[in-house]
Formats: C-alpha cells, sequence, structure tokens
C-alpha cells in the first residue's frame, strides 16, 4: 500500500469494483479497499439482472451465471398469476463469484485491491488531497487521494463523513429478508413476484430460480415502526404454505433505501455510488447493474477532474449531471408510481391480477395487459386514479 | 432522556436507563439499522455491531429496521 494514490474507492462491491477499474484502466493510481475479508461474501441481495446491462461491464461469463430467464410472473395471494415477458431478457446471478470477478477485473487493470481494510475517518487538507484513515487488518494506517469514491453500501459512513447523507423516511426504507432454498419446484425460467399486504406490506415477495432447484426466495416490507412481525417472521409465513419440502442453505438480510438518490452525491474531492448514494431503483430496489453504472459515470469524471485539476464538488458535480441524464427521469417517475402503489387498497391490485391472470399475457406487454384490464373492468380504473392523481 | 428509577436495580447507586439493546443470537450484521439512525450511533464493523448510547437518541427508528428483531429498547443498568 502507498502513501499517496490518484482515486481511492471505499467498498468492492459491483459499484466499487467498477470505479475503480474504470480509473486504473485510465491510467489512475487507484487503491480498492473492502472492509470484509472475503469480496462478494456474505451475500445481500437477490442477485437479479437485465442480460444486457451486466453485458455492458464484464463479458458474460457461466461461472457467475445461475439461471437465464425468459418470463416473470405476478401473483396475488389468492393464486391468480400473470405471466409477462421481461423488458429485458435477465440472469440470477451467483454474486459470490460475480463479485470477486469484478474486482479482479479491477486488479487487472492495474487497481490495488486490499481486502479487511475499512475507513475511518476522511477530511480533505487545504492542499486538495483527501486524507483518509484506515484500519487494514486492525492496523491504523494512513492515505490521501485525489478523489475519494464511496462505495460503502446501505451502511454507507463515509457518506455522512463527507456532509451527504440525509436520513430515509421510514415508508421509503425497504427491510429484506431471503433464504437460498433448496428442493424448491418452481419453474427454473420464471422469475416470480408476489403482491399483497398481508404477505409483504409495502413492498413485495420474489422467488427467483437459481438452477439445480434452488432458487432465492425472499421479501421486502417497509420499515413499519407499528409492525408486530420482522421481515424474517414475514417470510416464514411466505414459504410455509409454499415450500414445505424445500430446505434453507442460506439466509440474506439487509435494508435498502428507496428514496430516490442523495440530493447531493458529491462533495469537494468525494463522490457516492451504489446503494451508499441510493442508486437502488426506487420502485423494485434492484441496484447491480445502476450501481454499476453509478461506479462508472464518477470514475469517469474524477479521471477528468483529476486530468484537469480541479477536484472540488462544482467540478466532480459533472457526475450528478449524468447520473441525471441517464437516470433522473425514470427514477422520479418509479418513486411516484411507488408512492401511489402503496396507497391502493389490496383488493384493487389483487382484483388487477386476477382478472389479467385470464388472459393469456405471455407474449402481450404490459401496457397492452393494463388496456383490456381496464376494458374490463373500466370502474377499476376509476377507483385507482386518484390514488396517482397529484403523485 | 434518562429513566431514572430503582426498580429491578440490583446496585441501588446505579439507575436504571433506556437503552437500545442488540441481541447478537439475531443480528446478522447487515447493516439495515446503520442508515436510519439520525445520529449516527450505530457503527458495523467486520463483524460486530455497536451501539452508542451516549449519542442516542432512544428514536427507535433502527427497531422496525431490522430484518431480524435484534433490536429493542430496555432498561438496563448505566455503565
Amino acid at each position: 500500500m502507498r502513501r499517496e494514490y490518484d482515486v481511492l474507492v471505499i467498498g468492492a462491491g459491483p459499484a466499487g469494483s467498477i470505479a475503480a477499474r474504470t480509473a486504473a484502466q485510465a491510467g489512475m493510481s487507484t487503491l480498492l479497499i473492502e472492509k470484509r475479508q472475503e469480496i462478494g461474501s456474505p451475500v445481500r441481495c437477490a442477485e437479479a439482472v437485465g442480460r444486457e446491462t451486466v453485458e455492458t461491464f464484464i463479458p458474460l461469463n457461466p461461472k457467475w451465471i445461475a439461471a437465464e430467464i425468459d418470463m416473470f410472473s405476478v401473483s396475488n395471494p389468492q393464486g391468480d398469476c400473470v405471466v409477462l415477458p421481461p423488458i429485458e431478457k435477465t440472469l440470477v446471478l451467483e454474486r459470490k463469484i460475480f463479485d470477486r470477478e469484478l474486482a479482479h477485473s479491477a486488479a487487472d487493470a492495474g487497481a490495488e485491491v486490499v481486502v479487511k481494510a475499512r475507513a475511518a475517518g476522511l477530511c480533505r487538507e487545504p492542499n486538495g488531497l483527501v486524507n483518509v484513515k484506515l484500519v487494514v487488518q486492525g492496523e491504523p494506517r494512513e492515505v490521501w487521494a485525489r478523489v475519494v469514491i464511496g462505495a460503502d453500501g446501505t451502511e454507507s459512513q463515509s457518506t455522512r463523513w463527507a456532509g451527504l447523507k440525509p436520513i430515509p423516511q421510514m415508508k421509503n426504507y425497504y427491510v429484506a429478508a431471503q433464504y437460498l432454498m433448496t428442493n424448491v419446484d418452481v419453474d427454473p425460467r420464471i422469475c416470480q413476484y408476489h403482491v399483497g399486504w398481508s404477505l409483504a406490506p409495502g413492498g413485495y415477495g420474489w422467488v427467483f430460480p437459481k438452477g439445480d432447484r434452488q432458487a432465492n426466495v425472499g421479501l421486502v416490507i417497509w420499515a413499519d415502526p407499528g409492525a408486530t412481525k420482522t421481515a424474517l417472521q414475514y417470510l416464514d409465513d411466505f414459504i410455509a404454505p409454499r415450500f414445505p419440502n424445500s430446505s434453507i442453505l442460506a439466509q440474506v438480510v439487509g435494508g435498502i433505501p428507496v428514496t430516490n438518490v442523495l440530493p447531493q452525491m458529491v462533495a469537494d474531492g468525494y463522490m457516492a455510488v451504489g446503494d451508499a448514494a441510493h442508486q437502488s431503483d426506487p420502485l423494485t430496489a434492484g441496484g447491480i447493474t445502476n450501481g454499476m453504472q453509478g461506479g462508472t459515470f464518477a470514475a469517469q469524471v474524477a479521471v477528468d477532474a483529476i486530468r484537469h485539476g480541479d477536484t472540488s464538488a462544482s467540478y466532480l458535480r459533472k457526475y450528478e449531471h449524468m447520473w441525471d441524464a441517464a437516470f433522473g427521469r425514470s427514477y422520479r417517475r418509479l418513486f411516484r408510481i411507488r408512492q401511489a402503489v402503496i396507497k391502493v387498497p389490496e383488493e384493487k391490485i389483487s382484483q388487477m391480477i386476477g382478472q389479467a391472470a385470464r388472459l393469456d399475457t405471455r407474449k402481450m406487454s404490459l401496457k397492452d395487459i393494463l388496456a383490456i384490464v381496464v376494458r374490463v373492468q373500466p370502474q377499476l380504473l376509476l377507483e385507482i386514479a386518484p390514488y396517482f392523481v397529484g403523485q | 432522556m434518562l429513566e431514572r428509577s430503582a426498580v429491578g436495580s440490583t446496585r441501588q447507586d446505579v439507575p436504571l436507563q433506556r437503552i437500545i439493546a442488540v441481541d447478537y443470537d439475531h443480528c446478522s450484521y447487515c447493516g439495515a439499522c446503520v442508515a436510519v439512525c439520525p445520529p449516527d450511533s450505530i457503527t458495523l464493523h467486520d463483524a460486530t455491531l455497536i451501539i452508542d448510547h451516549d449519542t442516542c437518541t432512544r428514536c427507535k427508528r433502527c427497531i422496525p429496521a431490522c430484518p431480524t428483531g435484534a433490536l429493542s429498547l430496555t432498561m438496563e443498568q448505566a455503565a
């Protein structure tokens, strides 16, 4: 480990590794630190990504692809099920291997990767360098970087040190629980979504097949201050009737902000990416490739800034503009959709799913399906529309 | 914020205090509680969750944010 780097990336998840790789490829001296002793473990994710999107970052490799998905299904608690083609062909990943492969690609590009190394504080000095206090293998260390990229996840502390972190509202915070289950009898090419307030209040459940009769079975709920059950208890209730003969191989839990991105993602000499910047999709909370795109944009701007000798927030803000051009509109819309959907009574959504389940939807777009449902049950539209007005 | 009461106290000179307690048998060290803590009183190290009871305001936001129910507000003797 050296004393000084152009770019220091905190956190070797997908967003951090892609940021480090992008910076290193541009010839920047780059340090990528990971607080855990093993990159990619423990997994904290449902592991589904768009095939073409992920391919723009890394060539597809069967060793980290657990399953290829052709269809999606949406079910209500009554058991009605709508099967839909996905917007994009989907892969279920083996994140443990995927994350390690990405960190490997960063190292290959010339980045120095260090595990069991956590950041313990950062401070920008008058000369423009950011001083970062580290704890490496339990020993205190100090390094200086021109730009620090915080990819330290939902529990990010670097965003707080940089003064950027707003605290999410509880209704915009998902609490997630998932089991990796085996002996699961599901169609291995269909990703299932399950909706219903009783099943996952304010969120949804999923069954994502991972091949070999295994599947990620999980759910997200909103962080309800009045809740009587934990996310894990909701999950146990979800699996009990559905997978009575299956075993649990792993348990994954976590929290995901669905607030839309931080109002400010940069400070002087600092940029936040991935979950640290709340870059997960504000409706589904999916965040792998979105974080990777954030990491790419941030590193590109960091490289420019270092070459121009100006790493101030006003220069780095270019990253926020790039993010906004790519995701701003769709994220604002998805955020508004979630705000509306969580107010629609469960039986209305169940009715819509029940109605759509009677159609042969396998070759239809979501828009076509909604159009037919509305034609068959026009009163549903009238009942649901008010929840969306003003959003 | 201190709730002063000698009832249930094992040592009469040390008052009971309301604190957020971690049930380490249930905690998965996922950090879900960290992101919702306004005063940044929770830190997640390698495999330890540490709550700073001096800065904690007992706002209880961390309790529903925990997927496993490992956090609760309990009465404990102050250190």
